[in-house]
């Protein structure tokens, strides 16, 4: 799964003047914003926000109220969720969403298949090697004949994002990794997302302060549906804005 | 015409009456009772074995109401709480209890079909707007439209509705809120049961009641919230008075096809609205 | 219930090939040592196989609980009915054809409508449906003789019973190879992973909407030639090949049997086939036995005869290994 590294990076997203509004409630107001190749980029912000509006309508849960988003310099405003995740756009959700009474390995069969109707016969062979070496390398290959709703709740989290990252997508969206999380399965999951940055563009949005600022390349912060700051992870530190936005205490990580 | 409208709506009033227990229970609980003709069934058997025991209308009702709002309480007890946000299996449940219903029915009262007495006070008919109309069916009108009013104003104006809906999705929040969830489902499903009863009494008067009419008034109580949409209290009024009028006129005036005049709009309706006239939107 | 992997071992994998060896001797030999009373039994229980067999694929592997299952074994039923009951062909293939033709056009039509929705609205839909083709069956009588149904249907080439068991048998063989072979292919998986989470699959990327409506129409094709068969062997179709409470039988051999196992539904339809006719014979209360078992079996026997065979067999399995 290793991807060759363009020397120019591309521009993967690219927001223009994107609005979403609920009534009179701007979730979403006016972003304009430029998620780069190979990058890990996150969204962070107070609550209300709007990284969460925002997420939805990169993915295409959501449809924008105004602006343009662009995937690879296509134009994907109006494409439906399926034609985004099929030109490789992929997402994790923050509520797990898995197989639970299927195994690990069968659900990352599901995940890693092509798709297509087919009548081919198929049985997922108990030392299946290539979904085995894939496991060993996140940590799961002693449980991947585990029923998914036995493993423990870190290890379902860390499912849901290989789940993501198996539809080889060129960009995969993240809901709130790290929600819920205690400290050890934390550590984990940065481990896993640190494992797999090099292999596609990450757009990652979360709370924890201390894992988004340990493995982002770039920050957006947003406040009240608007971009309030954005840069790298030591510019955001001491950026007052960002600061001022958080009541400062909860950065003195 | 006043006639055929008078029965129009006469016939909109039952097909309310057989499918407002079950439109509740969907909507707030969204539980299907698939017995819940089979309720029907027994409540109009009861109700007549009652008023022929007792010669009393009032205590049929009320005996008939009260034994499908008893079933329906041990449904909920020894079934349906242990089945709680388990759609299908709710459904195969209540499918398989058809069987035991039936089989009871044929029991005790051995296949035969047997009608609730009419009311002595509303025997007779009443000459209205130039035609002469059957007592009891113009009262089955105002009940209707009175019940009608009353669950609106439950459903809407109330508390309970809310608290109900809530529930549904997400019963340990509403505990936390204080409310005992479990109890009240069972009283709505009771409720929902007697409701059933009510139909059942009151539908036998002109319908009878015997075996293979749970099947029948579990289809059209099924067609008016598919039509009116599932879980609507409007909607189901709108269905009633959609295929009520479709088909009493129907029958006057296209008798050859006024049975497909229902389905029709059936699969007119699934075709432009798959979740019902009235039904949430996808 | 059987998922993705496959867990027979070579040895597991033998001994399940004897013992279908074996059965099919029993059954290829049966109208030898047989009453006709119980190879009569037999042939409704091979019938009844391949209609829960398929049923099965919808309830049991793709998670659709169907109330319309009923109209692929009525079309097959009244296709009979038409064209052998009235004369216009006793073409046997030629009644198969029509019958899968027809068949693939209405539960095409019917699958459209009902896929719409999901969960339990799909449910009753499909119920009205079924109810639908059940009222066209009372009512138009000039075409499907109302009431009364068609009568009078003769076997095709007008064999007699063995004969027409062995029609059968081979119509089992053939719809039991097929339906394995679809539950063993990435389409199979695809309704499992689709019955577990639909959500997630089309998260995931698949087109769900068009796996269900196959297996709709693939499963209704099955029905109609149950259907069809049905009809032959007692040369009549009625109202009763579409009623909703007939339905519930195949239901119930689903249920009993095992839901999402490939033999479950085979034991089941045995099971309840005999049962009836038995229970029947001996009492009145059988429609009452029936259905305490059906609400026995869905509170607290989800898994079926056959899934709790499937249980045995993988302990049975795990240690012997451990040895």
């Amino acid at each position: 799964m290793e991807k060759q590294n363009t020397t120019r990076t591309s521009q993967a997203i690219v927001l223009k003047h994107v609005s979403r509004s609920f009534g009179s409630l701007h979730a979403v107001d006016n972003v304009s914003l430029v998620i780069e190749e190979g990058l890990v980029h996150s969204v962070i912000g107070p609550n209300g926000a709007g990284k969460t509006t925002l997420f939805n309508l990169i993915s295409g849960n959501l449809k924008c109220s105004a602006g343009q988003i662009f995937f690879f310099g296509t134009d994907i405003t109006k494409m439906s969720l399926h034609l985004r995740l099929r030109l490789g756009l992929g997402r994790t959700f923050q509520i797990t969403s898995l197989f639970k009474k299927l195994t690990v390995a069968e659900n990352l069969m599901l995940a890693m298949a092509p798709k297509k109707l087919g009548f081919k016969s198929f049985k997922l062979a108990k030392n299946d090697l290539t979904a085995l070496s894939l496991l060993d390398k996140f940590g799961l290959a002693e449980q991947w004949m585990t029923e998914v709703e036995n493993l423990s709740h870190g290890e379902q989290r860390r499912m849901e994002v290989i789940l993501g990252w198996a539809l080889n997508s060129k960009v995969l969206l993240l809901d709130e990794p790290f929600a819920g999380l205690s400290s050890g399965e934390t550590f984990q999951m940065m481990d896993l997302i640190h494992k797999i940055k090099n292999t596609v563009t990450i757009v990652l949005v979360e709370h924890d302060f201390d894992a988004v600022f340990k493995l982002s390349d770039k920050i957006t912060v947003m406040q009240s549906g608007r971009i309030l700051s954005e840069g790298t992870p030591e510019e955001i530190k001491i950026d007052s804005k960002v600061q001022e936005a958080y009541l400062g205490s909860i950065l003195d990580a | 015409m006043i006639l055929q409208f008078l029965n129009g709506l006469s016939y909109s009033v039952i097909l309310f009456l057989l499918s407002s227990g079950l439109c509740l229970m969907f909507g707030l609980m969204k539980i299907v009772n698939l017995a819940h003709g089979s309720l029907y069934m027994l409540a109009g058997y009861v109700g007549f074995s009652v008023a022929r025991a007792t010669d009393s209308f009032a205590l049929a009702l009320l005996v008939g109401m009260a034994c499908t709002a008893l079933i329906s309480f041990g449904m909920d007890r020894c079934l349906l709480r242990f089945l709680y946000k388990q759609d299908i299996e709710q459904l195969l449940v209540t499918f398989g209890l058809i069987y035991i219903f039936e089989n009871l029915a044929r029991n005790i009262w051995k296949g035969h079909t047997y009608f609730v007495p009419v009311p002595k006070l509303l025997i007779g008919s009443v000459d209205l707007f130039g035609t002469t109309y059957s007592t009891y069916r113009l009262a089955l009108i105002l009940i209707g439209f009175s019940l009608a009013a009353v669950l609106w104003l439950l459903e809407e104006k109330t508390k309970i509705g809310a608290i109900i809906r809530a529930g549904v999705d997400d019963a340990e929040m509403v505990e936390g809120m204080g409310k005992n969830v479990k109890l009240i489902f069972t009283l709505v499903f009771v409720f929902a049961g007697a409701l059933a009863g009510l139909g059942g009494v009151l539908g036998s008067i002109l319908t009878g009641s015997f075996l293979g009419v749970d099947g029948m008034v579990l289809i059209l109580s099924l067609i008016v919230i598919v039509i009116g949409g599932m879980g609507s209290l409007k909607g189901a009024m709108v269905g009633s008075l959609l295929i009520g009028f479709a088909d009493v006129f129907g029958k006057a005036y296209f008798p050859d096809v006024a049975y497909f005049i229902v389905y029709g709009i059936m699969v007119t309706v699934l075709v432009i609205k798959p979740t019902g006239l009235m039904g949430e939107s996808e | 219930m059987e998922t993705l992997t496959e867990t027979n071992d070579k040895v597991t994998y033998t001994i399940e090939l004897l013992i279908c060896l074996i059965m099919f001797s029993v059954f290829v030999t049966l109208p030898l040592y047989s009453t006709k009373y119980i190879m009569g039994l037999i042939t409704i229980s091979l019938i009844s196989s391949i209609c829960a067999m398929s049923y099965n694929l919808l309830l049991g592997y793709a998670g659709l609980l169907s109330f319309g299952h009923i109209v692929g074994w009525g079309v097959g039923a009244y296709t009979v009915g038409i064209l052998a009951g009235k004369g216009i062909t006793v073409n046997f293939f030629l009644i198969i054809g029509v019958t899968i033709f027809v068949t693939i056009i209405i539960s095409a039509v019917f699958a459209f409508l009902a896929l719409r929705t999901q969960g339990i609205y799909f449910a009753l839909i499909t119920l009205a449906l079924a109810e639908l083709c059940h009222a066209v069956t009372l009512k138009w009588s000039r075409f499907t003789g109302g009431e009364n149904g068609l009568t009078g249907i003769d076997r095709p080439w007008l064999v007699g019973d063995k004969a027409f068991y062995y029609l059968v048998l081979i119509s089992f063989i053939i719809s039991f190879l097929l339906i394995r072979s679809i539950i063993s292919s990435w389409f199979g998986k695809t309704l499992v992973g689709i019955r577990e989470n639909d959500f997630r699959m089309g998260m995931l990327g698949y087109n769900t909407w068009i796996f269900k409506y196959l297996a709709y129409i693939i499963s209704a094709i099955f029905a109609s030639i149950a259907g069809l068969l049905s009809c032959f062997y007692i040369g009549i179709a009625s109202p009763a090949d579409f009623n909703f409470v007939t339905s519930g039988s195949f239901l119930l051999m689903v249920l009993i049997g095992g839901r999402a196992t490939l033999i479950g539904p085979i034991i089941g339809s045995f099971f309840v086939v005999f049962a009836t006719h038995y229970l029947s014979a001996y009492t009145n209360e059988w429609m009452l036995i029936l259905g305490v078992i059906f609400v026995l079996v869905v509170m607290f026997a989800r898994k079926g005869i056959g899934g709790y065979l499937l249980v045995w067999k993988n302990k049975i399995q795990q240690e012997l290994h451990k040895q």
